[in-house]
């Protein structure tokens, strides 16, 4: 292994162990609440989205170095969200007999996903240009 | 450690679309495995495994960005398929192994009830043949 590619590995885990531990927070502190709804996985998930879009512009654009590049998209954006907490949470709530809730929430993090990375990408675009 | 393991499953798979797929579905089974056996587990253990470990290998953003980037090259196909396959696969592994799991706590329920009768019904008798002795 030489040294760029160890880089590279060290700039995904440790981004990825930021956007893990900045997720336990989020959802620690959003997904107990009254309505029973996961709403700080949602949150993370947006928020997670809206930044990769905001990074892969920048990366396009060339404004970051490739590492930050990875450290950002491949470690932090991509630990922050999750899918497996989704797809848990929306088997756990289809089987509380709460479809509607559990439907609303994959469609809404689904739409929401594509929309948000699309402005992400947008609004870094036009900021930078 | 899960971003980790992320990253090298993309040296395995030739399409990013097969590695955030084959990533978030491995995360979900290992999810659903721990949430199962939660009772068994320290919560530290649990916290570590499920939030750290599991959240870091599957990841929502990539989705989205590939779906996007499908999208947006007008190929329907591939963000369908992309989104079904996602949706599908961990929500239907996630509850293959809630079914799976559930299945097997009937079982063992049911095999201590049996357990517990035979021990009562033994018990009993043991009673019947006492007092039976005392009386004579």
């Amino acid at each position: 292994m030489n040294a760029d590619a160890l880089l590279y590995v060290a700039s995904v885990g440790l981004g990825g162990g930021l956007g893990s531990v900045v997720r336990a927070i989020i959802s620690e502190r959003f997904d107990a609440n009254a309505h029973n709804l996961p709403c700080g996985t949602f949150v993370a998930n947006m928020l997670a989205s809206l930044l990769l879009g905001a990074i892969y512009a920048g990366v396009r654009l060339g404004v970051f170095h490739a590492c930050a590049g990875l450290f950002l998209s491949a470690g932090f954006c991509a630990s922050l969200s999750t899918f497996s907490t989704l797809a848990g949470q929306i088997v756990l709530l289809a089987k509380q007999k709460r479809r509607r809730a559990s439907a609303g929430y994959a469609l809404l993090t689904f739409a929401g996903g594509l929309i948000l990375f699309y402005l992400g990408d947008l609004l870094f675009s036009m900021l930078a240009l | 450690m899960g971003a980790l393991l992320r990253y090298g499953a993309g040296f395995v798979f030739d399409s990013p679309l097969l590695q955030v797929l084959f990533c978030n579905v491995l995360g979900t089974l290992i999810l659903a495995l721990i949430f199962e056996a939660s009772a068994h587990i320290h919560s530290h253990v649990k916290r570590l495994v499920s939030t750290g470990f599991c959240g870091g290998l599957s990841t929502f953003a990539t989705f989205s960005k590939d779906s996007v980037l499908a999208l947006q090259a007008g190929d329907y196909f591939t963000f369908w398929a992309n989104a079904a396959l996602n949706f599908g696969l961990c929500a239907g592994v996630f509850l293959l192994v809630n079914i799976i799991a559930d299945s097997y706590r009937q079982e063992r329920d049911a095999l201590r009830r049996r357990r517990v009768k035979m021990l009562f019904n033994k018990h009993a008798r043991a009673k019947k043949s006492d007092k039976k002795g005392g009386g004579k």
